[in-house]
């Protein structure tokens, strides 16, 4: 177990002294806001903004025509729309003025009129020959398959078929700081400062937006105010939008989104329709496994068909199946476009496995542990993507939730209470759910899996890390300290991690698929490992130094392995680097292992490596009200190594609340497109009387990939949250509950009648 | 345009900055601010008066069996007076589920009334208590059961000029029960609430109230639906009865919505649940 190393920007978030985007100041800042469409789909007409412009201090209204470059992007979103709306939050103009809130006035008495086209909301309609195009001439983006084996041979060797059809709904990140952005003109390049989850990606939209090379713009990241997955796509037109309009008056402006505005337009999970259908032996033997999936992408393509696959890839679940079959088609709809939200398409498939899993038990007159169980997958087990693995925990996983549940105990204890309090309002349930998950970007992922840093020694023997991938609230700038204090050797409070400035860090891809760990974590090894050599071959030099001898750097000392007592302190070999005139710049690039996958047939190397966990879950239901509390929520994550013990323990405790949301009570709700739950007073996520008690186990079974043995661990954390709730609320009222949120008309409805008095 | 906000320190200035037309007034803002917020700017109140420094307005006391509470009383005031506490506990009960402690620490009692939120917390225990509220304009007063000054949906009796000073009601002989199903457990609107008086001698009902709220634009007082069973002994089947009558009472009300699904088998099951639980109370001594 590693030395505790504190937060690196814990302390200017809790002071309050950290710089958000919105928090930035420059002279002579102007600002900016959206006009954005107000119906579902058609095209503008005309623009009319004699009002707007008659306003004082007002400026002037931006449309596509202002734009020097890419305005129209085929069926990626917009920075303003030419002409045709695919959404009610579509941006089509920008109204400039000298303070936010006459911009933000004026934009609301800009008049659009419109040439209304059909709008579909509903994905099988839009599947429809005669549903109205969104974008070429099919409203299905495309269809990802996995096969593996024969399904048909798995059903006929099946005992008992089980199929049911679970749904999903698209909630969104809800992170607290809503989007913002600033961009400064400078003579020679723009200036962007705003929260990027996808520093690289946001500058280069910005270049394309103003047609220039990626060099001329420059983006130094503000504190990020929360991501889980969002100001991604969505941060790139709006540092495109601010940088359009500081362009076109050479001075500063800002735009920072409402609340409402950020709901809007912000992108979402993408909700599933999914039908399983699974066989299995008498003794639970899984045989087949068929996914037939609808995914509802939205008005844009954004990241959607990255998503479904890695949905296709993870939908048998960490179990070996022989037979599996998976379709899973991505479809636009005129409603508000889904993207990666913390998880990026394993939620909605572990949400539906697990809960169909509970069924098929049930079916089976099995204990839903023992099922998982002998089924688990193992080292050396055939994968449904037809790769062989290894380093596969997820037995492990199962058997530490057996325990720290105390499972049989646990689920006596709630079978007598239920019979105790039969005429009462509460009933007790417990249920579980497991998890396999790919790690990083995987085949899907295209090449793009990479990262660099620098990490430079400075001549006081200090040390500055500089990365390409954002801090998102992650830890990643934490994780990265304890990679170069490990294998330097020294004391954490030597390092700082700078700015992320494109200026100066290399282009190391979206801070996404809880990669920052693996990807970047290589890559700070790398760079330190680096620096080692370095030093080591100016120690080398030294009398004392025989030939291919070892040295270990510890508590900032380097030392001889075999003979301990030859040492030498850190911060003298540091300078007598230095006087030899050598330098100390370390520089790691890491790439993911190549991995290949076969799109026509539908198998191959999707991942180099799957985490594994598995959550166990208590619940009180009211069945006189459909309330449900969550009683205790027991969490097993194989995290490989813990670099920093309580961030895992943050993570999970993040990524379980945030499940509890997605489990019963987020939803975004929309009404003929538009969404009409625009605030959190109306989308309710989980306070902190809601999440119950929830226990983090960390299992530590080293990774041969990550540094140090580390595993990602951002996602995997809030996948199978949901699944362990609903089995828990089915356990508890012995009746499936199949879609979600499970909330208070939904679960009161699986009430049996009669059972309520 | 220019705001005006106007800071009273005592009741007279108060009535008097009150009596000049187009001012609001604002309590802890915790409805106001949000409600103004999604007023067009032209909308917007231009002057404000700001009620937080009266402090005759923040009293609460008891004279016999009298308790008087002052508008400004705060939900957190309320869940910590000891005179709430010791006589008429379920107010502090009611008090503690509403919103989050910022809100509890803001959020006022007279604000509340005022707004008339069919979801609002305290209401039902208002109309169940008999309460009665006091309007003062510049040398007028007047006052008013809650029943009476609930209108309807953000509808009251207040006219222009008139400050609500005081709440006051008797102390019941027995306890009261009160409910609240929200969708989470803070921060969360009533989806239903409801609360319930049960007064026995043995198995025989003596004294029912009983009022839900968030069902119907003003708390739905169902003390009428339970008169049968006055003087007489307790039954399911009167319980089943009163139960259904209460949603068919919305439903003669408000309709049958798309909330229905949920809201009338709910309703339902309150309704038999604060009977229950209350009837349990009552045998108590
Ligand atoms: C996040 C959140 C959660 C909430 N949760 C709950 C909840 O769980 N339960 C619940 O019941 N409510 C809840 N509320 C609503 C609100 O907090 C309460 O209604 C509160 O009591 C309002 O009081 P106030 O002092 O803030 O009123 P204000 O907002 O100041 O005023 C409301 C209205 O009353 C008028 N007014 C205020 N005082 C007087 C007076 N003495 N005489 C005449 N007019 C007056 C004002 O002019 C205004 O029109 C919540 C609100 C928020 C924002």
């Amino acid at each position: 177990m590693f030395q505790e190393i504190p937060r690196v920007d814990v302390k200017a978030k809790l002071t309050g002294r950290a710089k958000y985007a919105d928090d930035l100041q420059f002279p002579n800042m102007i600002y900016a806001a959206m006009v954005r469409s107000t119906i579902a789909h058609g095209d503008v007409l005309s623009i009319d903004a004699t009002k707007a412009l008659s306003q004082d201090d007002v400026l002037g209204i931006l449309t596509w025509k202002d734009i020097p470059g890419l305005s129209n992007k085929g069926k990626e979103r917009p920075v303003l729309v030419e002409s045709r709306v695919r959404f009610i939050g579509d941006g089509i103009a920008m109204v400039v003025a000298k303070s936010q809130k006459a911009a933000r006035e004026a934009a609301k008495l800009v008049e659009i009129r419109y040439q209304p086209l059909a709008a579909v909301f509903d994905v099988k309609e839009s599947m429809k020959k005669t549903a109205g195009w969104i974008h070429g001439r099919s409203n299905v983006e495309t269809i990802i398959s996995m096969q593996h084996g024969h399904v048909e041979d798995g059903f006929e060797e099946a005992d008992v078929i089980y199929e049911e059809s679970v749904s999903t709904q698209r909630v969104q990140h809800a992170a607290i700081e809503p989007e913002s952005a600033v961009a400064v003109y400078q003579e020679d390049h723009m200036e962007v400062y705003c929260p990027p989850k996808s520093p690289f990606n946001v500058r280069r939209v910005v270049a394309e937006t103003l047609d220039v090379s990626v060099n001329k713009v420059r983006l130094i990241s503000a504190v990020v105010g929360g991501s889980f997955g969002g100001k991604d796509y969505d941060m790139s037109l709006l540092a495109s939008r601010v940088a359009l309009v500081a362009k076109r008056y050479q001075k500063p402006c800002k735009m920072t989104y409402t609340r409402e505005e950020s709901i809007m337009e912000g992108t979402k999970r993408h909700p599933y329709q999914i039908d399983y259908k699974i066989g299995a032996k008498k003794d639970g033997t899984l045989t087949g496994l068929s996914v037939q999936m609808v995914s509802d992408a939205g008005a844009y393509l954004s990241k959607s068909a990255m998503v479904a696959w890695r949905s296709c890839v993870e939908s048998g679940g960490p179990y070996r199946i022989p037979h599996v079959k998976t379709d899973i088609s991505v479809v636009y709809t005129n409603q508000i476009y889904s993207d990666s939200l913390r998880g990026f398409g394993s939620p909605q498939v572990d949400f539906g496995l697990e809960v169909v899993m509970d069924g098929l038990a049930e079916r089976l007159q099995m204990d839903p542990l023992a099922l998982r169980l002998k089924n688990a997958l193992q080292d050396g087990d055939v994968h449904a993507t037809g790769q062989v693995l290894s380093g596969v925990s997820i037995e492990k996983c199962l058997l530490a939730l057996k325990d720290k549940s105390d499972y049989e105990q646990t689920r006596k204890r709630i079978a007598s209470f239920n019979r105790d309090h039969a005429s009462g309002p509460y009933r007790l349930g417990f249920g579980i759910a497991a998890l396999h998950r790919g790690e990083a970007l995987g085949a899907g992922g295209e090449g793009i899996d990479t990262a660099g840093v620098y990490v430079h020694i400075e001549k006081d023997g200090s040390v500055i890390i500089y990365s390409g991938l954002s801090e998102v609230g992650q830890g990643c700038q934490t994780m990265m300290v304890r990679i170069v204090s490990e294998i330097l050797g020294i004391h954490s409070s030597r390092i700082r991690v700078t700015t992320l400035d494109t200026d100066y860090v290399p282009d190391s891809g979206p801070t996404v698929a809880s990669r920052g760990t693996v990807i970047a974590g290589n890559a700070t090894v790398l760079a330190a490992e680096e620096l080692k050599t370095k030093i080591t071959e100016v120690l080398s030099q030294k009398k004392w130094f025989k030939k291919n001898a070892e040295l270990v750097f510890q508590n900032e000392t380097i030392t001889l392995r075999h003979n301990p007592e030859v040492s030498v302190s850190y911060q003298d070999a540091i300078k007598m680097v230095f006087s030899q005139g050598e330098n100390l710049y370390g520089h790691g690039w890491w790439s993911a292992p190549k991995l290949v996958w076969d799109w026509k047939k539908g198998q191959g190397d999707a991942y180099f490596n799957y985490v594994y966990g598995a959550c166990g879950c208590e619940v009180k239901v009211n069945i006189e009200t459909g309330k449900t509390d969550i009683v205790r929520f027991v969490a097993v994550h194989d995290v490989g190594t813990a670099l920093n013990i309580e961030e895992v323990y943050g993570q999970i405790c993040g990524g379980v609340a945030m499940g509890i949301g997605y489990g019963l009570t987020e939803e975004v709700q929309l009404r003929e497109g538009k969404i009409i739950n625009d605030n959190f007073d109306t989308y309710l996520m989980p306070t902190a009387m809601d999440i119950g008690e929830i226990e983090p186990v960390i299992l530590q079974e080293h990774s041969a990939i990550g540094p140090l043995g580390a595993k990602g661990l951002g996602e995997p954390v809030t996948s199978i949250v949901a699944p362990a709730i609903t089995n828990a609320i089915s356990d508890a009222l012995q009746s499936r509950i199949v879609d979600l949120p499970a909330d208070l008309e939904r679960v009161l409805a699986h009430v049996k009648k009669g059972d309520a008095r | 345009m220019n705001q005006v906000w106007i800071q009273c320190e005592d009741k007279n200035s108060l009535l008097t900055a009150i009596a000049e037309p187009g001012r609001v007034m604002i309590a802890g803002g915790t409805d106001l601010l949000i409600n103004v917020r999604r007023l067009a700017p032209a909308d917007k109140p231009a002057q404000m008066v700001d009620l937080s420094l009266v402090e005759e307005l923040k009293n609460i006391h008891l004279e016999g069996n009298m308790l008087t509470i002052g508008s400004m009383v705060t939900y957190t005031q309320l869940m910590t007076d000891p005179l709430i506490r010791k006589h008429l506990p379920v107010l502090a009960e009611a008090a503690s589920q509403v919103g989050s402690p910022q809100i509890r620490n803001r959020g006022t009692l007279g604000g509340s009334l005022v707004n008339a939120s069919p979801a609002a917390d305290m209401a039902p225990l208002w109309i169940l208590l008999k309460a009665q509220v006091k309007l003062e304009s510049f040398g007028k007063e007047r006052i008013l059961l809650v029943e009476d000054f609930l209108l309807g949906h953000q509808k009251t009796m207040l006219a222009p000029g008139e400050v609500m000073t005081e709440i006051r009601c008797l102390i019941p002989k027995k306890s009261v029960i009160y409910q609240k199903i929200g969708r989470r457990n803070a921060a969360a609107i009533a989806r239903l609430n409801g609360c319930c008086l049960l007064d026995r001698q043995e198995d025989t009902v003596k004294e029912i109230r009983l009022v839900i709220g968030a069902a119907t634009p003003t708390p739905l007082d169902l003390q009428k639906d339970c008169s049968g069973w006055i003087d007489k002994p307790w039954t399911i089947e009167r319980l089943d009865e009163v139960a259904s009558q209460a949603m068919r009472r919305v439903e003669e009300i408000s309709g049958r919505r798309a909330s229905a699904t949920w809201k009338f088998p709910a309703i339902e099951n309150l309704v038999r649940r604060l009977l229950l639980d209350a009837w349990a109370e009552g045998g108590k001594q």
